[in-house]
């Protein structure tokens, strides 16, 4: 059996940003931390990239609406033309109210995948609830995680490390 | 008074005098100017009464913010209606359908006379004055409350809205579409409607964002600063007058109709076409702005993005009413720098005036309640 990292269990919020932040100044990067609501300090600890998903959308619109915009113009100009009411071919006016409705749909699939991409998902089972520590029985902790693959990990070392930095209890997560 | 109230009085007083020398000079190139001023001048009041109501029904922390400087916007509505006068006196000058030479209208435009005849027009405007002012009354007292006291009043402002919107659907018909009699667009009034709120909103903003630190201020959600959701809404508004700008436009070139088109042809024609770029222009920079998180977050950004769409909806206006009236060379347009300035002066230094010392506006409604 493989290990996935060491999962260490604090008491409250505060013993959890000392001690993610005690584990960074000794060299960690690979960690993750979990509470049962969202604290703010931690991003900056553990180094969470600001969202990109801002962009993703802006592309999956403009995306959308030229993909659109040029599915029209290749069936007026080229599949199908045909003349209504004298009028140019590729009379772009009524095509711009399509392609930007498009735009609309193609921004909030880009949206609804890029929280998808962002997040890891779908994916049917993580290593953390491998343990006993996070289950929900015992859980509603505040908990962080090494995992065994940073370059710093030795795991006697780590583990004293996690406990003079005030952790409960560390556990050994299972891949 | 301080002195750039004063400032700005004495120059709207220049201004005015410019104005009469205008108007003996050559009345109808004066009054079409001043037309055009005004209609401005109206709109934000108009747009203000809008969103208060709107804000009245639905309530939220962007519309308290932005309260205070909407109320002052609504205060200044009568200045604004009789700044109409000069118009009203002269119809004839501005309204085609008004002078005395009506067989050379065309024939479509006979059977308009119907509704657009003197008597009748005179009436719809009292009928819309009487509205607006009463309606101004009720909105400047039930919302003088810094919080949100609004769950009483839902029915007035509801019942408000409901004739606000008849009235504006109205007053934009007659005074501003009916400057070409020959066009139709059932969509014009919410066109115009929609630009009023742009406006109004606009000047709110930077109204605000002048005096307090509104990126720092707390917003309808956690971790949203209060510029953004006013952005927000900002971007909404501009995006409906967008949409129905547009909507007008593909109509109409969707019917091809040489009495429709010719509203386009005139706005699009010599030194008007600038007029349309520069129109678009800020649109766009006003929209792609308004997408930035960065920009609705800093202060100065927000600050730039009302000024760029209270331009626009200056500029939207100019374009929409001043075309048919304009005659002559660019030189002509003294006569809209007049108005302007005479205008512009007045109502900025009462704008401030009442903006430093809010309770002025409480103490304006009791003077109307009591008498």
């Amino acid at each position: 059996m493989s290990l996935y990292g060491l999962m260490a269990v604090f008491a409250g919020p505060e013993a959890l940003i000392a001690a993610a932040r005690g584990m960074r100044e000794r060299g960690y990067r690979r960690m993750d931390a979990f509470s049962p609501f969202p604290m703010k300090d931690l991003e900056g600890i553990l180094e969470i990239p600001k969202t990109r998903l801002p962009w993703a959308v802006l592309a999956g619109g403009i995306a959308g609406a030229a993909l659109v915009y040029a599915l029209i113009w290749y069936s007026v100009e080229v599949d199908y033309p045909i003349n209504v009411g004298g009028r140019p071919l590729h009379s772009w006016p009524p095509f711009v109210i399509i392609a930007f409705e498009a735009g609309i749909l193609g921004a909030a699939f880009a949206g609804f995948l890029g929280v998808l991409a962002a997040n890891g998902l779908p994916r049917y089972h993580h290593p953390v609830f491998n343990a006993e520590s996070f289950s929900y029985a015992r859980g509603g902790k505040f908990y962080l995680l090494i995992e065994t693959a940073d370059p710093k990990y030795r795991k006697g070392v780590t583990r004293g490390q996690l406990t003079r930095l005030g952790a409960e209890m560390v556990e050994e997560v299972e891949a | 008074m301080s002195r750039v109230e004063q400032g700005f009085l004495s120059a709207g007083a220049l201004g005015l005098v410019v104005c009469g020398l205008g108007v003996s000079l050559d009345a109808k190139a004066m009054l079409s100017a001043w037309l055009s001023a005004i209609l401005f001048a109206l709109s934000l009041p108009l747009g203000a009464l809008t969103i208060l109501m709107v804000h009245g029904l639905t309530g939220g922390r962007w519309g308290e913010a932005v309260r205070q400087p909407l109320r002052t916007m609504t205060a200044l509505l009568p200045l604004a209606l009789v700044s109409l006068v000069p118009v009203l006196i002269r119809l004839d000058l501005v309204f085609p359908w008004a002078g005395a030479d009506t067989a050379k209208l065309q024939e479509t435009v006979h059977e308009k006379l119907v509704y657009l005849n003197l008597p009748f027009f005179l009436l719809r405007f009292a009928v819309c004055a009487a509205i607006w002012l009463v309606l101004t009354w009720i909105v400047l007292g039930t919302t003088d409350a810094p919080a949100n006291s609004n769950e009483r009043n839902g029915k007035k402002f509801a019942l408000g809205l409901v004739l606000h919107a008849l009235s504006v659907s109205v007053f934009a018909i007659d005074w501003m579409l009916s400057l070409e009699p020959e066009f139709t667009s059932t969509i014009y009034a919410l066109c115009e409607a929609s630009a009023e709120v742009v406006g109004a909103f606009a000047l709110a903003i930077l109204v605000l964002a002048a005096r307090r630190a509104v990126e720092v201020m707390p917003g309808g959600e956690e971790d949203v600063a209060l510029s953004e959701d006013l952005a927000n809404m900002l971007l909404g508004f501009l995006l409906t007058w967008i949409y129905l700008m547009f909507m007008q436009w593909v109509v109409v070139w969707g019917g091809d109709l040489p009495d429709e088109i010719r509203w386009y042809g005139m706005r699009s024609a010599g030194g008007w076409l600038y007029l349309l770029w520069l129109l678009i222009a800020l649109h766009v920079a006003a929209f792609a702005g308004l997408l930035s998180r960065r920009l609705k977050r800093s202060h100065r950004g927000l600050v730039w993005l009302a000024a760029v769409a209270l331009a626009g909806h200056f500029i939207d206006i100019f374009w929409r009413v001043r075309p048919p009236l304009f005659a002559g060379g660019p030189l002509a347009l003294w006569h809209d720098a007049a108005a302007w300035m005479g205008l512009g002066g007045l109502w900025l230094a009462l704008f401030l005036f009442l903006l430093r010392r809010p309770d002025r506006v409480v103490w304006w409604k009791r003077e109307v309640a009591h008498g």
